[in-house]
Parts: structure tokens; sequence; C-alpha cells
């Protein structure tokens, strides 16, 4: 039986207040009726388990998930949501939850805000029920909740407040943006539901690795309610999905392959949702299964079925310095590990998907996307559409962390919208977004590090392999980053590393929350610990003792204008604020272990050298005083782009920050043209951009499937020899791009990623506000008579110092300038090398964060749990610009560090995902999170950012697992050699060698 | 064709029971197969309409808990954490808040993997059902193996004064954990401090909890001490059924098991 043919009920209650009767399928749920019925987004849904809480309601006074309770269950009752809370709550919590409120925005509780509207119900619902509660009460009372951006604290802190109606005061004003994210505007790309629009639906492949036989589609075609059912033959352009930035090897759809379980075979598009569920069991695919590669080592053997076109290895990178033999053959130590980082889901809150529809001849795609330009190339190639008919929209996502820098759905909303010719509404389900989906890039590392008997390190060997999935995709970039990375924070004269991405039949790697930076830290930070327990040296001492003395690209930090770093100095303060913090060991839970465990970081943000990065803002004011500041870049979730506003709110001296807009014309433009002078670029310049795009990608694909066959000392060799060649490409390219498209937003690259939203974006909008100052003081200077220095902004315009009643409001001035006043500003990376033409290296990142964690952990040898007692972080920000803003990304990181250290495991087997659903795919919760984790931020002043500012999204989440596994090492005796550690683990392979008796 | 009632008696949901219909409470488990099951011909049941099933009372004889109480009205209420603390401690290691207040003890029953289970089989429970036949009831191990086979209206506990209970569940995150292995207990003693009664389930680890007679009976005609104590987890961790499919395995399991019983059986002596 069809559901469409479900019987409809008459479903009556009161929801806001307002009696609203509806008619509904037994089986739709309360958070459809709201969300896509009744047009409440403040009605969110993340799990579909009742586990996260984003859909959660009041229901009779009851905090109630929506998702998992019919509509029709509710029918008499009371619904209030969290729009509907201030009116709907006794007048005497209403202060109390409007203290909440302001609590919330004020210490910018939510990054990306998707959990916002279910953290104010249960908050309501707290307030509501207690007088007088403790903060262990609040804890609970938010335990239905993930938030996966911010760590809670802010969170807590803000209800700890109001149940004490105190307000908080945050290191901003106001933040309008987190005002939005707590009311039910259609914010984020699952929010829009169009009455016409299909339902799309992916039939994913049955078998990690199979022959494709047959596909016969013929049966779903003909069911009623099926408008279009999408193969590989219908691709009317080329058959290629994916992120084509390195090689083309990936199909939109599958054809006579399947190399994962990520690979799509057929897309429905139906009236209903039940029809395309129906459409997708009648498609009959014939497979002949092969047994899966799933192990990088075991894809290297010579007899390995070769996954890619090439073979399996799909780029390699060495980095040789200094006489690594010699120095091992002289080292009074050497220590060596295997280290393994299993992998993780993003698990962003908001589900992976949008819409589309067709404006005019322009298909329209709105989705979650860090790579809007990739996504538009990609789109218009397998539709063979010019690249003007194909428009991103994704002002707003619900968490990202790196998931949408590779392609995601996008091709299959655009092929059904292109097929159909309607809107098509295509949102995978949490079960599809973590087992069909990219994860984080499993490493395997193999480590050895020769010492003296002082301690100081001579010599390190690195190995490592990036486990890829079955596609090439972004691996070459975290490989090469590993590469770069590979060392750690220390100085080590004597290096050899070779880093090669592999390809197996597992899920598609992904860069995530650090780009390689997790993984390599690992591997050397475990080593590290490792030889400290052999020499029988404090781990902080012998870090202290071999940081890196001084930035391998100085040169190049210099250009960008800031002062040059001296790393040690900043790592040596962060591991001594985090040994002062930990203080005196704490005391052992009865028959638990305890362990400490310390962590150093030196991890990259922003781009390396070589590559081009330009951004470019507009900012303008309108005759009404309205300022609104305009870029390309979306908001990935880390709320970056209000932070940006606020940095253009204090230059110009404004009391409200501008207006962030996502610029619809940047993202059909990839010239730039458009926001820089606006006008539509030419056909020709069009042209000529994307030929010299074309030419860097066949070039840079060619040049890693070339390189990636040879062995590791010919490549370093090849490096060597061949470096000033590929740096003399390099650079023609960006000579032509930067001379004869001044402001190229180069598609090439990713547009927001790598921590450098506040560091180009930044730069770019406050050139803008410095640009438009001066435009303005100049026309002010005019207007008043008087000269240019004694004017000042503020008081919103420009007054003379000398006689502040002289005043020009801005209004007036964009007034007299024809109703509005704009400036421009860009940033750039400066021009450099991709390889040091001396050793064939890589140059790298042009600027790392510096980082220290320590931690005290208790585990119990009877169950294998491991409690963080207590946490100490330092970082060397560069400047804070928004304290709550750092502090939040920064407790965020360190949560989602420890979770992936302890918590979360995809479970992946015979290249299938475990994990099914958020119930067993354990990201934290707020009892998950210790209490008491302090957190130091220096100012060092170094970073390429605004004020020498660093971008520091990613940094906390890489070193927060390793210094957990140190801790866990120190505990027991035994090293971890992987994440996540599992309590089974623990217990079962860690105690039986501690030699402690088994207990059954 | 999916069809919603929400019958207002006791004899309505029998009737609608007899007709094939299928029980809805709080929907927590119920509501997500439905979703994920295309095609479903079933008439649903909501049972929330019928008060006398939402009540949570005593009399000399028994503690009566009604089918559609809710977990947060269980772990809450001051009767249960009094005379059934091991019940109370089940209901609130279930999920988180929202799942708390929609899930029921009914329901709880109709999954028997959850963490109520093994909590109701220590405190030796009886459900009473309605069939077409009238009112039956059954001890909770008889039910469980038995299944539901009508409506069920009541748990009901026997009064014992001298009883002590406690739960103890073991899941890796600390809210909407899935339980990896949990254990619940009761035991009364005599004047002289010997156990004259002894009852231990473990739940999570197979699809319905598991009685440890075993350690029971290590357990039962002595007196408390360190080594009895272990003497009873390894009796029990060696009897223990453990066989769900996925990981962790059934050795960790085990051990698990071994330390819930150490947990309880310490909490009870200390209580």
């Amino acid at each position: 039986m069809n559901l469409a043919e479900n019987s409809t009920t008459q479903v009556s209650f009161q929801v806001n207040g307002k009696e609203i009767s509806l008619s509904v399928s037994p089986l739709t749920t309360l958070q459809q009726a709201l969300h896509r019925d009744l047009g409440l987004r403040d009605v969110r849904y993340g799990c579909g388990e009742g586990v996260c809480g984003a859909c959660l309601v009041l229901l009779d006074g009851k905090p109630t998930a929506s998702c998992i309770k019919l509509a029709v269950q509710a029918g008499g009752s009371q619904v209030v949501t969290a729009t509907g809370l201030e009116t709907a709550l006794p007048e005497a919590v209403r202060d109390r939850f409007r203290c909440l409120r302001s609590n919330l925005e004020a210490s910018a509780a939510f990054q990306c805000g998707y959990c916002a509207c279910g953290v104010l119900v249960a908050g309501a619902h707290f307030l509501g029920e207690n007088e007088k509660p403790s903060a262990e009460e609040a804890l609970q009372a938010l335990s239905g909740n993930i938030c996966r951006c911010t760590g809670y604290r802010q969170m807590m802190e803000s209800v700890t407040a109001a149940t004490e109606g105190r307000q908080t005061v945050g290191s901003l004003a106001a933040r309008p943006d987190i005002v939005e994210k707590m009311g039910a505007d259609e914010g984020y790309p699952t929010d829009r539901h169009s009455g016409e629009a299909l339902v799309g639906r992916v039939l994913w492949s049955e078998y990690p690795s199979a022959s494709i036989l047959e596909i016969d589609v013929t049966g779903a075609r003909s069911l009623p309610g099926v408008v279009a059912v999408v193969t590989f033959k219908d691709v009317p352009g080329k058959n290629v999905g994916g992120t084509m930035t390195f090689a083309e090897d990936q199909p939109l759809l599958a054809s006579d392959q399947v190399r994962s379980m990520a690979d799509a075979v057929a897309l429905v598009a139906a009236t209903s949702d039940s029809a395309a569920l129906d459409a997708l069991q009648k498609i009959r695919v014939r497979y002949s299964p092969r047994p899966p590669v799933v192990d990088p080592a075991a894809a290297l053997a010579p007899d390995a079925p070769s996954i890619g076109a090439h073979g399996n290895v799909v780029s390699q990178f060495t980095e040789e310095n200094g006489d690594v033999d010699s120095a091992f053959a002289v080292a009074d130590l050497t220590v060596e590990g295997a280290y393994h980082c299993r992998g993780n889901d993003h698990a962003c809150m908001e589900l992976e998907g949008g819409s589309g529809w067709m404006e005019g001849d322009t298909i329209v795609l709105e989705l979650q996307s860090q790579n809007p330009y990739a996504a538009v190339k990609a789109a218009a190639r397998q539709l063979a559409i010019p690249e003007d008919r194909v428009r991103i929209v994704s002002s707003r996502m619900g968490g990202s962390f790196g998931k949408y820098l590779v392609a995601g759905v996008e091709g299959f909303l655009a092929m059904l919208v292109y097929v159909t010719k309607k809107p098509v509404r295509l949102v995978l389900s949490r079960e599809e977004c973590l087992t069909r989906r990219v994860k984080r890039h499993g490493t395997m590392a193999q480590y050895r590090l020769g010492l003296k008997r002082d301690g100081s390190f001579t010599a390190l060997e690195a190995r490592i392999l990036a486990d890829a999935g079955p596609y090439v995709s972004l691996t070459p970039v975290v490989a090469s980053l590993l590469t770069t990375e590979a060392a750690g924070a220390y100085e080590i004269a004597n290096v050899r590393v070779d880093c090669k991405g592999v390809l197996t039949n597992n899920l598609p790697g992904a860069p995530m929350r650090g780009f390689g930076s997790q993984q390599a830290n690992f591997g050397i930070e475990c080593l590290v610990d490792k030889a400290a327990r052999a020499l029988k040296m404090d781990p902080a001492e012998l870090r202290r003792k071999n940081y890196r003395k001084r930035l391998e690209n100085r040169a190049e930090q210099e250009k960008s204008g800031s002062p040059p770093a001296a790393p040690n100095v900043w790592l040596a303060k962060t591991i001594d604020l985090v040994t002062e913090g930990l203080g005196a060991r704490p005391a052992s839970p009865e028959g638990w272990r305890v362990g400490r465990g310390v962590a150093s970081s030196q991890a990259k943000y922003g781009y390396p050298s070589g590559m081009v990065d330009r951004f470019v803002a507009r900012l303008q004011v309108d005759g009404s005083g309205q300022f609104v500041l305009e870029s390309d870049i979306p908001d990935a979730g880390s709320g970056s782009t209000h932070g940006v506003c606020q940095l253009v709110a204090r230059t110009l001296k404004l009391n409200q920050p501008p207006r962030y807009v996502l610029s619809q014309d940047c993202v059909s433009d990839p010239s730039g043209t458009l926001i820089s002078r606006g006008r539509r670029p030419s056909r020709l310049a069009g042209f000529v951009f994307h030929g010299i795009e074309r030419v860097q990608t066949i070039y840079s694909g060619r040049l890693h499937s070339i390189t990636s066959r040879f062995a590791p000392h010919t490549l370093a060799r090849f490096m060597r020899w061949s470096g000033f060649s590929i740096n003399i490409f390099n650079r023609l390219m960006n000579w032509l791009k930067a001379s004869f498209f001044p402001y190229s937003i180069d598609s090439f690259n990713p547009r927001i990623s790598g921590s450098r939203g506040m560091l180009m974006l930044g730069r770019a909008a406050q050139q803008a506000a410095d640009n438009l100052s001066k435009l303005a003081v100049n026309m002010a200077a005019k207007q008043l008579g008087a000269s240019a220095d004694s004017l000042e902004l503020g008081n919103g315009g420009i007054y003379d110092r000398t006689n502040p009643s002289r005043r020009i409001a801005w209004a007036a001035l964009a007034l007299q300038n024809g109703g509005k006043l704009s400036a421009v500003g860009e940033s750039h990376l400066p021009q450099g090398s991709l390889f040091q033409s001396s050793t064939g290296n890589q140059v790298g990142p042009v600027d790392f964060v510096y980082a220290s964690h320590g931690c005290d952990v208790a585990v119990d040898p009877a169950t294998g749990r491991v409690k963080v007692l207590h946490y100490v972080a330092c970082h060397d920000v560069g400047r804070v610009l928004d304290a709550d803003a750092v502090r939040g990304q920064l407790l965020g990181g360190i949560t989602m560090g420890m979770a992936q250290a302890l918590l979360e495991d995809l479970g992946m087997r015979e290249g299938k995902v475990g994990a099914v659903g958020l119930h067993d795919y354990l990201v934290p919760s707020s009892l998950d999170v210790p209490g008491n984790i302090d957190l130091h931020m220096i100012e060092s002043g170094t970073g390429i950012g605004p004020d020498g500012a660093k971008g520091i999204g990613e940094i906390a989440a890489v070193v927060a697992p390793i210094a957990i596994a140190n801790a866990v090492y120190d505990a027991l005796g035994v090293q971890p050699t992987a994440i996540p550690i599992t309590p089974e683990q623990i217990v079962c392979e860690f105690m039986s060698r501690t030699g402690a008796p088994a207990l059954v | 064709m999916m069809k919603y009632f929400r019958p207002s008696t006791v004899d309505d949901v029998v009737a609608g029971l007899a007709r094939g219909g299928v029980l809805l409470a709080g929907g927590t488990a119920l509501v997500p197969v439905l979703l994920s099951k295309a095609g479903t011909d079933t008439s649903l049941l909501d049972l929330q309409k019928i008060a006398s099933l939402n009540k949570i009372s005593s009399d000399s004889q028994f503690v009566r808990l009604g089918a559609t109480v809710s977990l947060t009205a269980l772990h809450s209420s001051s009767l249960v954490s009094s005379e059934l603390p091991a019940l109370a401690e089940a209901a609130a290691a279930v999920g988180n808040p929202q799942v708390r207040n929609a899930g029921t003890l009914g329901g709880n029953l109709a999954t028997p993997h959850t963490d109520l289970p093994p909590a109701l089989v220590a405190l030796d429970a009886e459900v009473v059902q309605a069939g077409p036949g009238g009112e039956f009831s059954q001890p909770i191990e008889q039910f469980l193996k038995s299944g539901a086979t009508g409506l069920i209206t009541e748990v009901r506990v026997t009064r014992h004064p001298q009883r002590r209970s406690r739960f103890v569940k073991y899941a890796w995150r600390a809210s909407s954990g899935i339980t990896i292995a949990s254990v619940a207990g009761a035991i009364s003693l005599d004047g002289n401090g010997t156990i004259i009664e002894a009852r231990l389930a473990a739940g999570g680890i197979s699809t319905k909890p598991c009685r440890l007679s075993g350690a029971e009976k290590v357990l039962l005609g002595q007196k408390w001490g360190e080594a009895l104590l272990q003497q009873a987890a390894r009796a029990g961790a060696e009897e223990a059924v453990a066989d769900v499919a996925h990981p962790p395995g059934e050795q960790y399991r085990r051990y698990l098991v071994a330390s819930g019983i150490v947990q309880v059986l310490k909490d009870m002596i200390k209580a």
C-alpha cells in the first residue's frame, strides 16, 4: 500500500496561541506539520530520532521532540514553538526567559545556530520548572539539545545567569545574526518548502565495490507520482561529479562500476516522498560485487585491484631535509610508532541538501556549499549549459566544518531540476549523511624519531597514508599539508616525509576542521610522548626543548606586512600556561587510574604559499544610512561574516554593524568584474579566465597523476629538478590572473576554508571600510568647508573635531552621491612559490597558529570509561577581535576534538559505516563536556589577519584529541595508537597489557 | 491504509487490538519505525485519552504503575524513588529529557531491550493486561517470554519495606546513550545482615533482559563481603547471555555486567 493513499485526517491544535486546523496524513509528524505545512521554520530537523532536540516544541507544556511525534497525536493539545515562548510563558517566567535570550545573544552562544530554537524551548521550560536550580540541573535540562559548534559553555552560562535573572554582557553590543538564528525566518537551505516542489531521492550503491551489469528503471518510471528517474544515460553533458580540482574521475551517476557506498546510481523526482521511495524500490540494478579494498596499506600491494584509472596512489608528496640516514645512525635513541586516525563524520546539525528551481532559463540551487564556484562549474558541465545559467544560493549553513568543500548533492539537484523543469527539494536523511557521504580522511602513519641523550630531536622519518576513498577529490591538498606539517611544532634538522593519498573502497575523504593538521599532529605528538617516557623526561619539558625556532616562510610573512613570529617563544608561553594551569595532579577516584597528557601544535591557517587567494568585498551605504557589506563568501556556520561586519562597524565607528549580503552577482561571475565595477564581464574575459583555470586543472592533475607513480626518492629528486619549472608555470598563471583580472575570484580554490574567513574577508572588508571612509571624508571636507585632517568618523557620520556641531550624516553623503556611496576592498596572499627550488620541498603554509593543551583524565579499568577531570588550553590567537566568538570557536573545537578521541566512532566495516543515526554516532551532549575547561588566549599580534589576528577556527580540534590520547597513555602506561579510543579497547586490549588481573 | 484512532476506554482498545490495531503511546520507538516502513497498513490506537492508564498509586499490597505513565513521571515520583529506586534510576537513564517526557512504561515493556525491563525483573514486577477475556496478570519474566498479548494496563510491584534496589547503565555518551550493558539488582537482608532475597538482571546485552540466577545463588544466605561481591560478579558475567550483533563485543559486555553487579551491590549495601 502506498503511503500517498493514506487517508487524510483533520487535526486541530493550538499553535502559539492560535487555533489551527490542518489536514494531514496519519504519518505526518508534528515537525512536518509545523515546519512544512505551517511555515514555522523555528521547528528544525536534525536526526529524526529525538536525540538532537533541533525540533523541540512545548506540547502541553512539556519539551517534546516533534520529529518523532505524529501530528495527529497533538490533536487537541497546545503547541508552543521557540518564537511563541515569550507570550506563552507565565508572566513570572517571562522576564527570566527574555534574560536567557539576551544572554545567549550577548555571549555568542551559537555559531551555526541550527540548534538555537530547540535550546530556547528546553531553556524556557527549565526556567519555568525550577526556581533555584543547580548548574548540574541546567546541564541535565539541556542534555537533549545537541550543539555541534560551541561546546555548550556559553549556552550553560547564559542559562545559569538567567535563572538568577542576571543579564550577561558580551564582547559586542549586539549580535543580529544570533537573534536571527533564534527566530523563525527562512535562513537555512533546508528551510525552503514550496508547495509545488517535487521530492528528490537518490538510489545509492548496494556494494562498496561492484560492476554494474544492468540498470532497469522502466518499473519505476511508470509509477504514479513519479516525474523523473535519471541514470547516467540521461546526463546531457559530461557525466562527471564530485570535486574536479585535480581529476575528473568521479561520475555523477555510476554507469558500469560502483567504487564505494557513496556512489549514486539513479535519481528520482516524484510528487511525494512515498512515491519517490516506491520508485527507488522499483529500480532494478544487477551488480557483480567484488571484495572491497578497505585498508590503504593493502591498496598499495602490487596485486591489489586497481580502483582508479592509474593505480591506487593518487597523490604523493615528499619532503627531505638534511641527511636523515646518518642522523639516525648516530642518534642516542630512536623511537617509533604507527598511528592511525580512523576518520570522522562532520555531523553538521542541518541535514545535507536543499532546493533547486528554475528562474527563467537559470537553474538556482539553494544548498550548503563552501565552494559555490566549483559547484556552478560542475553543474554547468554536467548539463552542457553555460555557467551563467547556474546559480548557487547559500547564505547560511547549519554547520559545515569542511564537509561542503567537496561536492555534495548539488549535481543531483541540478540534474533533477534540469530534467523536470520544476522546483525540487532534495534533503538527505541523517542515515544517508552518515553512511553515504564524505568523511574526514583516515590516515595511517609510521613515524620514527631520533634523539640525542639530552632530548633534542635530530631526525624524523614519517610515512603517511591518507585514505582518499575511491576518488581523487581534494586528497592531494590534504596529502600536501600532511607532508608539510608532519614534523609538527618541532625544529628537526633531518627530516624525511613521504605521504601518499591512496584510493580505497571506503567512503570518499574530505577535509574536516584542520585539513590534515589533526592527523599530522596526532602522529608526531604521540611519538614525542613515547620518547619522553623512554628518556624519563617530562613531556612538556621535552617539547619546550625542541620547538621550532624559526618560521619557514618568514619572508612570505614579512611581505604581508606583519612582524615575524618566533614559534618557540609563543609555543613555550602556551605550554607554560598549560602546565601552570594544570597544577598539582588530582586525586584518583577509587579504583580509577589518573593520567596527565599534554600536546602542542603548530597548525596552519589560510592558504599555502604559491596559491592565488583573493577576496573582494563591497561596502555600501544608502540614502537611509543603512550599511551593507557584500561579498561572495558564504557563512559556513562559524558566524565569521558577522565578525567581519563588526570589524567594519568598529572602523567606521557605527552603532550598528552593516548587514552582510552574500552577493549573488559574485557567484555567477568568477572574474569578479560585477562586484568590483558593477558591470558584467565581457564574454572574452570570462572565456580567457576559464581557459587559465582549465590549464591549471589539467596541469596539476597530470602532475599529481604522474608523480604519484614515482618511488619516494625518485619523486624527491624529480622535485629538486623540476620544482623550479613548476614554480615558473604557477607564477605565470598567477601573474596572468592578477594582471588581467584584478578582482578575479579564483574558482580553482574553495571560497571559505582553512580558518581564513576573518583573515581574508576581514582584510578585504577593512580595506573597503578604509576606502569608504577616505571617500566620505573628502566629500565631507568639501561640504563642510573644513580640512580633511580635522574631520572624524562618528555620531552616524563625519564631524569636525574642532566644532562637533559641524557634522554630516552618512545618509546625506549617500544622497548627494545619487543615493548610495560605496567602496571596494580586496585582500590577497602575497605571490609566492609552491616549491623551494633548492630542496624541492613545498614552501607550505604562510602562517601558523600555536597552541598547547593539557588535561588530567581518570580511566576506569573495569569499564574503560575515560573521564576528563580538568582541561587547560592555551592558544596564540594573534589578536582578539571578538572575545566571545573566539572563545566559542576554541571551546567548540576542544569539545569536537575530545569527542573524536573518545566518542565518535563510525564503526567502519568492509567499506560500510556502522553508525546510522545520531543515536549511535556519538556527538557529545552537554553532559559529556567537562565543566572545568580553562582557556587562555595569548595575543602575539603576529598574525596576517586584521590587526595581527590569526585564523582560529580549526586549531583547537587539532590539539584536543592528542592531549586526551596522551593522558590515557599516562594513565595506563600503554599507548593508544588510534583514535577514537574506545572503552572496549581500553578494557580488552590495554588492561591485559598493563598486567592488571582480569575481572572475569 | 493507515488510520488513527483515539479510543477512550480500555474495552475500545481491546476491541481495536482484536481487529489488528497497533498501540501507540509516546511514540518514541514506534514512530521512527512507522516512518521508515513505506506502505504500512495499520490502525493506530493512541492511548493518551485513557486517563486510568496514566496513574501512579499504591495500596497496602502493591505499588501500581499505569502503562502510559511517562518515564519523567516515573523518575520524578517520590513513591517510585523511595520504594522502587531501581525503576526510578532506570527511567532516568533512558534517552534524554524529551524522550523521557514522551516515552512510557508500557512502551518500554513492548521494546524489551530498553532500560526498564531489567529493573522490573529485579523488582519481581507483575504485568497486568486486558484482553478479550478480561484482565490477567503475569510475572514479569513470563510476560517477557510471551510478549504482550493484550493491552498492558498496569505494572504492579509488591511492597517490600526491607527491599533495596539499584540500577546501573553503561553507555558511552552521557545523554541519549545506547545501553551497552545495564544491571539491576534487588536484595533484602535480615536482622543479622544475611542476604535473604537477591534478584539480579542484566539488560542491553541481548534482545531481552537476562536474569542472573547464578549470581543470585552466590549471594543468598550469605553475609556481605568484598569476596562475595567479586564471586557474584564473576558468576553473573559468566552466565549472562550477550548476543547483540553490533559492537562492542561479547567479552567487553560481560566485563560491564561484572562491573555493574559490583556497582549495584555496593550501592545497595550502602543504602
